[in-house]
């Protein structure tokens, strides 16, 4: 395995001046990048780079405004992902391409129209294991796709460009939906494909991993790439992210010290299932103070949504008892009980917090009705105005005012007006579900400055997969695995929290069962 | 022994419209399209399939004719769904209007018409077959024919390169899209296929189960037949059972009269098919967990690779 | 080589092209037809024309048909905003007319007059709303898919009609007439204009009002949005879903109901043969011709209720099957449907190595 920068290869791919816009919007500028054989090729940037974009004009999906793309030093030109495939070029999107409804190997087959009529599965499944086999690509050609772990079917989607000879092989972000153990597993199967003589382009923006996996970073700011290294070349992570962010990165919000105060609100042997049958959360215990923010934490998948869900007095129903303000509430009186002063901020912002094509005004009503009406009568005058109201003291970025359609919005402006909205309230307990997920950064810093602000007079609980997420704001953390919170650790003590990363993988040690209630 | 053979030739025979119809309801919604268009497409399939079989004076035709009349709408059903993406509920029942419409604006001079019909096979050295002798001798060839569509859907579904394309064009067109599968080409292929079967529904009305036509001679039974396709869990199989309960009910119908017996009184027979077609589709809502792997995921929502 | 749609740039719902978009196809579609049975398209055309609108009379006539259209064009657009296909108006409307009737046969007599319309107008209602009732307990209650019970429900009311008309209560006097007796004259809603038009114009009238106001701007209105844009978001708003199905699948019955009641005291007089003869379909391209719009929905209904007389009128005079007025409303719908994708969208041919973004 020696480094393209010693290597006398020509470069497999080359990208000269590759430009794409979509309506006023420039994707990428003028791109030039060069890819050689075999090598492990990161590229580096932010939400709205311009990453995935050029990506997907390598995979076919687009076609670039201006611009060459070289294939083993002849231009090519992709009209859709198949003519990328078939000249080796393959791509996995962030969002796996599979059908969950068919089992693996009828997934292997879609698109290999070839000669009979009939489907040989077995042959198929034979097939499939010898390539299994050669890759450490484990996985069970029978069983159907919905069973699966996200890091099973990230290796049916590998096994699905490998079955059709790809060279060139293309990651949306790979990482993102994995457990940090199938997060090794899966590098190991990238450095063998790379042994293997497949070329690997990966998308991220996590630091990190560029710097444990990649031979050669590639940088994308604003839809230009500005600049490609080797991580010897790095000096440290702080300057790989001015590179990303392009000014000094300001993600370290400032947090003070909880100063927590009494129990607000707290769980006492919750547990649910789901239609049919299936555990979805069980034998949980939580307290939530006022002052404090808690972060459940988790792989996503293992009950975190649910709970919070049962948590706000949603579906699913729970066994149980939650107790509010001193006050005990079984599932039916909990669920029924209006909650003035909870709020619930779903992962869902475009279709559960918002309705799309109903105006501000409209979606501010949402769950703002009570005080807007007389008896029947919607007073929507009133409302147009407090809407206004908040969107300038929360410095919401609307087109037309409180008449602008819920999905005229960004989705980081979208998502304040939410939390403004909720917030104007005035709650005592905030349950806020992947408050920043797609965000940029700008607006995933408001929304953390808005949630530390809280913290002064409400209880927090904060539901993030995102670990960077959790250590920056909260002050415990519940990491859950399997329906079950496995412990409660302090974000204070760097002994604990240490201990999250291999706790949401489900590895529970000695120390971690006994962890303190910090 | 003689009224059990009676009523179990009675529901043989009056199945075969709601077993067609439904198969190929099913087909189209494994594709992914809704087609509300039955009924409508039954009515022009048994004009066109009765006009063409009498001025043709061949059965063949007919049933070509009544496969082609229907099979248009079909066409237009699908365009509307597959490119222009519009609403497939309004658009069905759009085309379920204009064939009513249709088939009784051109149907009228024919009216009371006699034309070709199949005959049931009996008479033959079939009447002396042992047991089923009595039972097959009032079918006709083309009933008959129907069940052989069931097996063979079965096999389409399962075992062949189509009815996976069809599968995962109905569960997830963006999945099957980026796999290569052709999704627009398939679910045209669906649609068309529900129509052309709606098409030889009706015409089996009125080709061979009352030779005639009638306007609205159809009473429903597209409806049924797409309630019946809920009941089969979009199963081939299960769709044979739902057709053979509808033919059921009738028979008993057919039979009470026959007989004079009047358990029942006779408008709440008539009324019981389609009463039952509620209560069965409540049954399979309530009881059944959904059945993962055969709901079509993408059923009535348009695709479309931009989005 | 494939079919793209398209967005188009500027997307503005211009009136007079989108007209001439929906209105060209469907005269299209009826002339090939009028050629294909032989008569002149032309002509034909002016029979209906002057069937519909050529006097005084027909044009009372038009208004007369458009009252039961309105009231089910109502129903369907109500339950269509919260994403309910309310395809039962047929037998709603049929159920609202035998609750009437009935009434007006065994109980108006020992009434004072005055009291009589009321009751008959929430008889009507009633009945329309109990045959709406199973199907809303169903969806609301197990997700039972209301397009097929409430289809389902259709024949049985005809069946029930039916049933009724030639049994139990068949006019004993009516020498096999296939119907119920004449009403008491209290039981006749009130006509105006010294034509048929009757009481039902204003009911229908008021209903599109209150159905405006009450859809637009009170907080039942503003649930029921939410509820049929976004369920996900009504249940985050503690929006009780099923409850709201039920009742709006009541309020279209009932509007369904009534103008069954509105056919069978203001016109028949009687339950007789001919109250089944479709308003509960045509009510579902009424609505949708409207767009949903409540205010929208009296003027559609006048159009279609042209269409339908103009039809009859072709029938009385030239001989040519009134289903023709059919066919023109599935045609309509069609390119109602085509007409809102393309007043937004166009369709353009692309080769396969072109792409769009």
């Amino acid at each position: 395995m020696s480094l393209p920068s010693s290597a006398p290869a020509a470069p497999i791919l080359e990208l000269d001046g590759i430009s794409k816009r979509f309506g006023p919007v420039v994707a990428n500028r003028r791109i030039q990048l060069k890819v050689y054989p075999g090598e492990i090729h990161a590229v580096l940037g932010e939400n709205g780079a311009g990453k995935s974009t050029l990506m997907s004009i390598l995979a076919g999906r687009y076609r670039p405004d201006t611009g060459r793309i070289l294939l083993d030093g002849q231009p090519v030109s992709f009209a859709s992902p198949a003519q990328a495939l078939a000249r080796g070029i393959g791509m996995v999107y962030q969002r796996f391409m599979l059908v969950d409804a068919l089992s693996v190997v009828e997934n292997l087959l879609l698109g290999h129209a070839r000669g009979r009529f009939r489907l040989d599965i077995d042959a198929a499944c034979r097939k499939i294991a010898s390539f299994s086999q050669a890759y450490g690509l484990a996985v069970d050609p029978r069983k159907t796709v919905r069973q699966l772990s996200m890091g099973e079917r990230q290796r049916v989607e590998i096994l699905k460009l490998l079955l059709r000879q790809a060279r060139i092989l293309i990651f949306d972000e790979p990482t993102a939906v994995l457990a940090p153990p199938e997060v090794e597993s899966f590098f190991r199967v990238l450095r063998r494909l790379s042994r293997k003589g497949h070329t690997i382009l990966f998308i991220t923006h996590k630091l990190e991993e560029v710097l444990q996996m990649a031979q050669r970073i590639s940088i994308m700011r604003q839809g230009a790439l500005v600049a490609t290294l080797t991580p010897r070349q790095v000096s440290s992570r702080r300057e790989l992210a001015r590179l990303m962010v392009g000014r000094e990165i300001v993600l370290n919000v400032h947090k003070q010290p909880s100063n927590a105060g009494e129990v607000i609100l707290a769980a006492e042997g919750l547990r649910a299932r789901d239609d049919t049958g299936q555990v979805l959360f069980e034998d949980i215990r939580l307290h939530l103070k006022k002052g404090e923010i808690l972060a459940l934490t988790g792989v996503a998948g293992n009950g975190q949504s649910p709970l919070a869900a049962a948590l706000a007095g949603m579906p699913p129903a729970f066994e149980g008892r939650i107790t509010y303000r001193g006050r005990p509430f079984e599932n039916s009186r909990w669920q029924r009980r209006p909650k003035p002063n909870m709020v619930y901020i779903p992962e869902d912002r475009h279709t559960t917090a918002s309705v799309g094509p109903l105006s501000l005004t409209d979606n501010f009503l949402l769950t703002r009705l009570k005080n807007f009406r007389r008896q029947a009568h919607l007073a929507r005058g009133r409302a147009r105005l407090a809407t206004g109201d908040i969107l300038t003291r929360y410095g919401i970025n609307a087109p037309a005012g409180p008449q602008s359609l819920a999905r005229q919005l960004s989705g980081g402006n979208l998502q304040k007006f939410i939390l403004a909205r909720e917030l104007d309230r005035r709650p005592d307990v905030i349950i806020a579900e992947s408050p920043t997920s797609g965000l940029d950064v700008r607006a995933t810093e408001e929304i953390w400055r808005l949630l530390l602000q809280q913290r002064e007079q409400a209880g927090v609980l904060l539901v993030s997969g995102d670990l960077r997420e959790v250590l920056a704001l909260a002050d415990r953390v519940a990491v859950m695995f399997r329906g079950r919170i496995l412990a409660t650790l302090s974000t204070a003590r760097a002994e604990q929290v240490a201990r999250i990363g291999l706790l949401m993988a489900g590895v529970p040690e000695k120390a971690n069962r006994h962890a303190i209630e910090a | 022994m003689d009224d059990l053979i009676f009523i179990v030739a009675i529901t043989l025979k009056s199945s075969p419209a709601v077993l067609l119809a439904s198969l190929g309801e099913l087909i189209s919604e494994r594709g992914g399209i809704l087609n509300l268009g039955v009924e409508g497409m039954m009515l022009v399939g048994a004009l066109a399939g009765f006009v063409t079989a009498r001025q043709s004076a061949s059965l063949a035709l007919g049933l070509c004719g009544a496969m082609a009349a229907a099979g248009l709408l079909a066409l237009l059903h699908a365009f509307l769904c597959v490119h222009l993406r519009a609403d497939q509920v309004i658009s069905g029942l759009a085309v379920t209007i204009l064939g009513t419409g249709l088939s009784s604006f051109l149907g009228r001079p024919f009216i009371g018409q006699t034309g070709l019909h199949f005959s049931s096979i009996g008479g033959t050295w079939i009447d002396g077959l042992p047991l089923i002798g009595p039972l097959l001798a009032q079918q006709n060839l083309f009933g008959l024919l129907c069940l052989a569509a069931v097996p063979a859907l079965m096999y389409l579904l399962g075992r062949t390169w189509l009815g996976l394309y069809i599968r995962a064009a109905g569960q997830d067109p963006a999945a099957a899209d980026a796999a290569g599968v052709p999704v627009a080409a398939i679910r045209y292929g669906c649609t068309l296929f529900g129509g052309c079967m709606a098409g030889l529904a009706g015409a089996y009305l009125s080709l061979a189960y009352t030779p005639g036509w009638k306007e609205g001679m159809t009473g429903g039974q597209g409806w049924i037949a797409i309630a019946m396709v809920i009941f089969a869990t979009w199963h081939p199989l299960r769709a044979l059972l739902g057709a053979l309960l509808f033919g059921l009910l009738n028979a008993l119908q057919f039979y009470f009269q026959a007989t004079g017996i009047e358990l029942i009184p006779a408008y709440i027979l008539h009324m019981l098919p389609y009463l039952l077609t509620v209560g069965v589709l409540v049954l399979v809502t309530v009881l059944e967990k959904p059945v993962l792997g055969s709901v079509p995921g993408a059923l009535g929502k348009p695709f479309s690779r931009e989005e | 080589m494939r079919l793209k749609l398209e967005k188009k740039a500027h997307s503005g719902l211009r009136i007079v092209p989108l007209t001439l978009m929906i209105a060209a196809p469907v005269l299209l579609a009826g002339a090939v037809l009028f050629e294909a049975v032989g008569a002149d398209p032309l002509a034909a055309y002016a029979v209906m024309l002057q069937g519909a609108l050529g006097n005084w009379f027909n044009c009372s006539e038009v208004l007369v048909k458009a009252i039961p259209l309105m009231l089910t064009g109502l129903a369907v657009a109500v339950a269509a905003r919260m994403q309910l296909w309310n395809i039962g108006c047929e037998g709603q409307l049929v159920c609202g007319g035998i609750f009437a009737a009935g009434f007006a046969l065994y109980a108006a007599d020992a009434l004072p007059a005055p009291a009589v319309i009321p009751i008959l107008i929430l008889a009507g209602f009633a009945g329309g709303a109990l045959w709406a009732l199973i199907p809303a307990l169903l969806k609301a209650r197990w997700n039972v898919n209301e397009i097929i019970s409430t289809l389902m429900f259709n024949y049985v009311a005809v069946i029930l009609m039916q049933h009724l008309y030639f049994g139990p209560w068949r006019d004993p006097m009516g020498r096999g007439f296939p119907g119920t007796a004449m009403f008491v004259r209290s039981a006749w809603l009130p006509r105006f204009f010294h034509t048929r038009i009757h009481l039902g114009l204003f009911i229908a009238l008021g209903a599109a009002l209150l159905l405006y106001y009450s859809l637009g701007h009170t907080t039942w209105g503003y649930r029921v949005t939410v509820i049929g844009l976004s369920p996900q978001a009504a249940r985050y708003a503690n929006f009780d879903a099923g409850r709201q199905q039920i009742a709006v699948l009541l309020i279209s019955g009932g509007l369904a109901g009534l103008a069954g009641m509105g056919e069978v005291c203001g016109i028949h007089l009687r339950l007789q043969q001919g109250l089944a003869v479709g308003y509960g379909y045509d009510g579902i391209i009424v609505a949708f011709l409207a767009y949903l719009n409540p205010l929208a929905v009296p003027l559609v209904a006048l159009l279609l209720a042209g269409l339908i007389v103009g039809g009859e009128q072709l029938q009385a005079v030239a001989h040519l099957p009134a289903s023709i007025s059919m066919v023109l409303e599935g045609c309509l719908l069609l390119a109602i449907l085509a007409a809102t994708v393309f007043s937004t969208h166009r369709l353009r041919i692309v080769r396969d190595d072109e792409e769009g973004p």
